[in-house]
């Protein structure tokens, strides 16, 4: 219930392999108790980066599934940089796996499960 | 590898290969043809081996590979290189060079290095203006940005201002080539700069330092702690001229690689409140160009933002993750990776730089969070005065809500903001000798033509003026003015030699549609001598143009005339 144990297959951290500094990082549910500055109850906190800017926000879990809802990111660019997870818009966990959905659905790409 | 080495072409280890995005992308120029056939090879080395950082063109017209040290003697690197060497050998004549380096880009991603090698084609025009592109090179890290704002220091020096997540302290800038930016190109792999001559260098450098986690109430929201600005101290010795307008990005400027060559003015600073909510404020930025929006937040939007849409406080997510706090406002304005930093106005005032943006997705529109400027002025070290426009007041006292020695006889912002237009045409006639000009400095020198002033619009707003030809329904003439601080737009409209004066004798009527209202005038054109007379009020003039028009003027063309229309403002 607290911070040790994932209540959801999609908590925690998970890293690209590149970037190697991309990752995303879905963190506590808000409940009545303990709320979440901008988030609902039943949202999470996703914090993140693409290697070039950040990929921030909200999440709302959903089974072993999570819709992302973005907050603002800087607006750089950086030249040699996949900046792919910039589009994430949904994710599924399958084991240390995390497969990454863009808007219109499609995977873009896979992140692991940090050792933690 | 601090720095780009000029003539080495980096190609980016590409996610893509590992991922199965179907093909290897290649971060190179669009020019120089051998590297299309280096893109083959290159692509079928990356897909061969993970332990190939790069491949590109070297010094002295050698290929070069970069390999991951520790794995540099494995098979499978061997097998990578073959057709890289092959290629090098009969395109060069010379051995494919193999560098080692620490990793490969994938676990140092940062590389934006690669498209100065185009640098020998292109120098930088001298003049910079607010919204143009610049390259930030700090340590290995590197990346694009915008001007925010032409400043000086409290001693004269020029500087520029931009947002402080763009660089730390020391990173080095040069002025990207604005044919090769997004906003034309519509990608990053265009991108060139000049990196013969250094712009400046990051002298101040703030984003944040308070994260979103360190915000539990409103009593923990701080300015001071909440920012997101840069100061540029622009190289003496550069010779860079830097002008206080923002650039528009029109094809023609870009075109020219010259952005000042089409600008909008810059009179002063504006410090966004409550009362400006639902106006419109426009970006300009080296990746979406000159965009707007109204300043405001769609509901679903809402809970982003702290303590108010204006004068609020949000989160923007930086490269490592963290959410820091940045005090500003929020507008519907759309805006692209590579606007960072980049200048956002509020009709000739400025408002701030480009801090976050989020994109437009299904019904939500896209939304911009700016740094305020008002505020963020306050918190650098020194006193920094944002360059204006050419005959505009540049004191800092611009940055009051109201300037006291402005004669128009127009309220204050705060009195009372609903006050019905007026339209003033003067004079309502006009000899034919005195309606036309050479050119728009013979009608500004000699009060030339017919001015239309409209005062008590929306500050910022855009009025249009139509001028129709007696007994016609089609305007002999259309432009558009943005009303300035005081809500005064003024335009003069004359009449080109190209036709005989009296060509133009005749009545016309004049019509301005403001955002809420329509007012009528007129006047005649009628047969006579220059008397050199006087246009009755004399308003003061600048040099804030936009035109003139080309001809079109429907109902003149077919005396053989052509009417011409410049935008003029009041001097602040």
């Amino acid at each position: 219930m607290t911070n040790s144990a994932h209540q959801h297959p999609v908590q925690g951290r998970w890293v690209a392999s590149n970037p190697a500094n991309a990752f995303l990082e879905f963190g506590r549910i808000a409940t009545e108790e303990q709320g979440i500055l901008g988030g609902e109850v039943g949202e999470g906190i996703l914090k993140g980066t693409d290697g070039c800017n950040g990929v921030g926000g909200w999440y709302t879990p959903d089974g072993d599934t999570a819709t992302i809802r973005r907050g603002f990111s800087t607006l750089k660019a950086c030249i040699g940089v996949d900046t792919w997870l910039a589009s994430t818009s949904s994710v599924r966990a399958d084991g240390d796996v995390l497969h990454v959905f863009n808007r219109a659905g499609e995977e873009i790409g896979t992140l692991r499960r940090a050792d933690e | 590898m601090a720095h780009p080495t000029t003539g080495k072409r980096f190609v980016a280890l590409s996610a893509a290969v590992a991922l199965g995005f179907g093909g290897a992308l290649i971060a190179g120029p669009a020019s120089a043809e051998p590297t299309t056939d280096l893109k083959a090879v290159a692509a079928e080395a990356f897909t061969t081996s993970d332990n190939i950082a790069a491949i590109g063109h070297g010094e002295d017209g050698t290929i070069v590979a970069q390999v991951v040290a520790e794995e540099k003697d494995s098979a499978d690197v061997e097998t990578a290189l073959e057709p890289v060497s092959a290629f090098a050998e009969e395109t060069t004549g010379e051995e494919l060079v193999v560098q080692e380096v620490a990793s490969n880009y994938s676990s140092d991603p940062v590389s934006a290095a690669g498209n100065a090698a185009d640098a020998e084609d292109y120098e930088a025009h001298d003049d910079v203006v607010a919204g143009a592109g610049y390259v930030v090179f700090n340590g290995d890290q590197g990346g694009h940005c915008s001007i925010g704002f032409p400043a000086t220091d409290a001693d004269g020096n020029d500087a520029i201002i931009t947002a402080g997540h763009c660089s730390d302290v020391g990173g080095e800038v040069y002025v990207e080539r604005p044919s090769t930016a997004n906003a034309f190109t519509d990608t990053y792999e265009t991108a060139e700069w000049d990196e013969t001559r250094k712009l400046g260098t990051f002298t101040h450098s703030q984003y944040g330092p308070d994260v979103f986690e360190d915000v539990n109430n409103e009593s923990d929201l701080d300015p001071k702690t909440m920012q997101d600005f840069a100061v540029i101290t622009v190289d003496e010795s550069s010779g860079f001229n830097l002008i206080g307008e923002a650039a528009t990005w029109s094809e023609e400027s870009g075109g020219e690689d010259n952005l000042a060559a089409d600008t909008t003015p810059i009179t002063g600073v504006h410090d966004v409140t409550t009362d400006d909510i639902g106006k419109e404020v426009f970006h300009s930025g080296r990746t979406t160009g000159k965009t707007s929006g109204n300043i405001g937040l769609d509901e679903a939007y809402s809970d982003m933002v702290i303590g108010g849409i204006v004068d609020g406080y949000a989160p923007v997510a930086d490269d490592a993750g963290n959410d820091y706090m940045v005090y500003g406002f929020a507008s519907e304005t759309p805006v692209g990776g590579g606007d960072s930093g980049g200048t956002v106005m509020l009709g000739d005032k400025a408002v701030g730089v480009v801090s976050g943006g989020i994109d437009a997705e299904g019904d939500l529109p896209a939304l911009l969070w700016t740094a305020e400027l008002a505020e963020g002025l306050t918190h650098l070290p020194g006193d920094y005065e944002i360059k204006t426009s050419e005959g505009s007041d540049p004191s800092p006292t611009a940055t009051e809500t109201a300037d006291p020695t402005t004669p128009a006889p127009t309220p204050t912002e705060t009195e009372d903001p609903v006050v019905d237009a007026e339209l003033a045409v003067d004079p309502q006639e006009i000899t034919a000798e005195r309606f036309v000009a050479a050119d728009e400095e013979q009608a500004d020198a000699e009060d030339r033509g017919v001015t239309y002033t409209v005062e008590g619009a929306e500050p910022g707003s855009e009025v249009v003026f139509d001028t129709f030809a007696a007994g016609d329904d089609e305007a002999s003439k259309s432009i558009t003015v943005a009303a300035d601080e005081d809500g005064v737009a003024s335009s003069r409209i004359w009449g080109l030699t190209s036709a005989d004066a009296e060509a133009y004798i005749g009545d016309y009527d004049v019509v301005a549609t403001t955002e809420d209202e329509t007012l009528e005038g007129s006047f005649s054109v009628v047969a006579g001598e220059d008397d050199g007379g006087e246009g009755g009020e004399d308003l003061p003039r600048t040099g804030s143009t936009v035109g003139p028009l080309a001809a079109g003027a429907a109902g003149l063309v077919a005396l053989g005339g052509a009417l011409v229309y410049v935008a003029r403002r009041r001097q602040a």
